[in-house]
């Protein structure tokens, strides 16, 4: 090579990796759409595997009940001695358990319910999806023609779509009830007046638009976990590093769209 | 809104209606005859007051005997003992009536030298129910900048209406002295006499200490 | 073995949070509705100005609890607020009592002090109080006295406040 070509190769290295990063950022976008269409189609149109899906509610929703309950009882518990200390700088701290409501109704709530889910639950489907990809497993199921998107990935994306609303109720309830603890025995607010506040205060709406942003946030950690899983690669340290990814995206989707719905939903009321 | 800022904001204009008018409006519970007993009231006291021809003591004298006329005197004071009301012996009974008759008298005799012109209106009442009047007034003129809202409760008795209890700047001042002297009795174990003593103590004769 | 130990613990503190969640749910629309309980008795006291006073707060005699305000409405001939309150049973109040809204501190906690007359007979189950004292602005009765509308009250004739007060 003569000198100037040397020096073109090296001055083309920077451009050459950011290119080929853009690529794979794009191709992953792609990747991960494709991988959603086929298991939302999965999940829509029969054949469909009762028994799976029964299994998967039942670990998703039922079995995340006490770390949800855990997380929403110090959250709001937390959030109302804040609230409280703000309002209190105005001279205003009987609103505080309206504030708190509405926090832990159309943000906490959701939010901090699917971050759990997002560590407990997209992890689990990482693991389990990936280990049976390592142990070639879902091979194993294509050739006895069960389509593992039907199998696998269906029962986990409708579960989890079901089951983060339910569990914000929940949530709500008990960030709810944890606030009003630290309200009536630490702050002596008179427990009546504050659920009497509370029950004018909130709308149908509130509520409402948690549960719709738990929804897709339940559709995103089912989905992560399950693209992660499915793509793992590299025997048990990529199941491993498959788990780590579908945590990570998963948080990261989750504010990212929580953002978004905010947004779409603020200016909708 | 409640009432008095009701009758703050919207009374003074009825006031200038023909009166004929006033029963439209805002009054669908108004009793006239309360009303016109307030007013009558309010016109025989500016009279004895304004008269340069009184002396402060027959102005005193001549306030003193409309009061018992015009103000159901032993109902008051009784109110004003709360549940000690029965609890009291006659005698202490007797001496308190008279100390909280000269109690109120020597805070009268302060305010009545201070009368500036000040003229009374009556805007309007409230029947809280039959016989159980709450009549609206303003006093406005003299020394205020800004007329002041006056409520007057009066109750109907066989020999016509007689006050009860006066309301300024939302404080009932009957109530208000009930809780005064039934706490100090309270404070006292059940026992009026320091109460007594204090009364009498206060309306020391021919003293315009408050 | 301890799997399926872990498993029941796991299925517990799942139906653990659940019956807690019922519970507060309970608990909040009862509260929530509308409030008064079944035993106790009514009675009504019209106040001029009900300041903060809302349903579910207190009513008590001497400073110990005796009731509940179940409801609180306008009349619409006196507009004068009309508090229905929810009495324990087992209290009897003498008919010349005097019914406050007063509060817990300066900033809230508004609720209806009784303070009992000397009446021989009892308020019957349903009628009204009728010596009432409304919400008072206290910070408004501060500031008339600190700042009268005309000169600071002097033992010179030059006197503050109107003509009629005690």
């Amino acid at each position: 090579m003569t000198a100037t070509q040397a020096a073109r190769a090296v001055a083309a290295r920077p451009i050459r990796s950011l290119g080929r990063s853009t690529l794979a950022v794009v191709r992953t976008v792609g990747a991960v759409g494709v991988f959603a269409v086929r298991g939302v189609a999965a999940a829509l149109t029969p054949r469909w595997f009762p028994n799976q899906l029964r299994r998967q509610l039942v670990t998703i929703g039922f079995f995340s009940l006490p770390v949800v309950g855990l997380t929403a009882v110090f959250t709001g518990a937390a959030l109302a001695l804040n609230i409280f200390t703000g309002g209190g700088r105005f001279n205003a701290e009987q609103v505080m358990p309206q504030i708190v409501a509405l926090g832990i109704t159309r943000e906490l709530g959701p939010v901090l319910a699917a971050l759990m889910l997002a560590g407990r639950v997209s992890a689990a489907i990482a693991a389990e999806i990936g280990a049976m990809r390592a142990t070639e497993q879902i091979d194993a199921m294509r050739t006895l023609s069960t389509d593992p998107f039907r199998y696998l990935v269906a029962p986990r994306l409708l579960a989890a779509t079901i089951m983060l609303p339910l569990l914000t109720v929940v949530a709500d309830l008990i960030g709810v009830a944890g606030g009003w603890l630290v309200a009536v025995r630490v702050l002596g607010f008179n427990p009546i007046v504050y659920i009497r506040n509370t029950a004018a205060f909130l709308q149908a709406w509130d509520v409402g638009s948690g549960l719709i942003k738990a929804a897709v946030f339940g559709f995103i950690v089912a989905l992560m976990g399950c693209y992660h899983g499915y793509n793992a690669s590299g025997g048990a340290r990529g199941v491993g590093r498959a788990t780590t990814h579908a945590v990570v995206s998963s948080a990261i989707l989750i504010f990212a769209s929580d953002y978004l719905l905010t947004t779409v939903f603020t200016h909708a009321s | 809104m409640s009432v008095p800022t009701l009758s703050r904001r919207i009374f003074p204009w009825i006031v200038l209606l023909p009166s004929a008018y006033a029963t439209g409006v805002m009054a669908a519970a108004r009793d006239p005859s309360a009303e016109a007993f307030v007013d009558t009231t309010a016109r025989r006291l500016i009279e004895v007051l304004a008269d340069p021809g009184l002396s402060p003591a027959a102005k005193s004298a001549a306030f003193r005997s409309a009061i018992d006329t015009l103000a159901d005197v032993p109902r008051v004071t009784s109110f004003v003992l709360g549940k000690y009301a029965r609890l009291l012996t006659p005698d202490q009974k007797r001496r308190f009536a008279l100390a909280f008759r000269g109690y109120v008298e020597h805070v009268y005799r302060a305010r009545l030298s201070d009368y500036g012109g000040e003229r009374i209106s009556v805007v309007g009442s409230i029947v809280r129910k039959p016989g159980d009047v709450i009549v609206a007034t303003q006093i406005s003129g003299g020394q205020l900048r800004q007329a002041v809202p006056v409520s007057w409760r009066v109750l109907r008795s066989p020999q016509g209406w007689r006050l009860v209890d006066v309301q300024f700047r939302g404080v009932w001042l009957a109530i208000t002295q009930q809780q005064d002297f039934v706490s100090t009795i309270d404070n006292a174990g059940g026992d009026a006499e320091p109460l007594i003593r204090q009364l009498q103590g206060e309306a020391a004769p021919a003293s315009s200490k408050r | 073995m301890s799997k399926m130990n872990q498993g029941g613990l796991e299925v517990g503190a799942g139906l653990v949070v659940l019956a807690l969640s019922g519970a507060f749910l309970a608990y909040g629309l009862e509260a929530a509705g509308p409030a008064g309980s079944s035993r106790g008795y009514d009675l009504t006291a019209k106040f001029g100005e009900a300041g903060s006073l809302a349903p579910g707060a207190a009513v008590s005699v001497a400073g110990v609890k005796v009731g509940t305000v179940a409801q609180i409405t306008l009349d619409p001939k006196t507009y004068m607020a009309v508090a229905r309150l929810s009495i324990n049973p087992n209290v009897k109040l003498p008919a010349d009592s005097t019914a406050k809204i007063t509060s817990d501190s300066l900033l809230g906690g508004a609720h209806v002090s009784i303070a009992p007359g000397a009446a021989m007979d009892d308020i019957k189950p349903g009628s009204e109080i009728d010596n009432t004292q409304g919400a008072v602005d206290i910070f408004g009765l501060i500031g008339s006295a600190i700042r009268p509308q005309a000169p600071a009250a002097t033992p010179a004739p030059s006197t503050s406040t109107p003509a009629e007060s005690d």
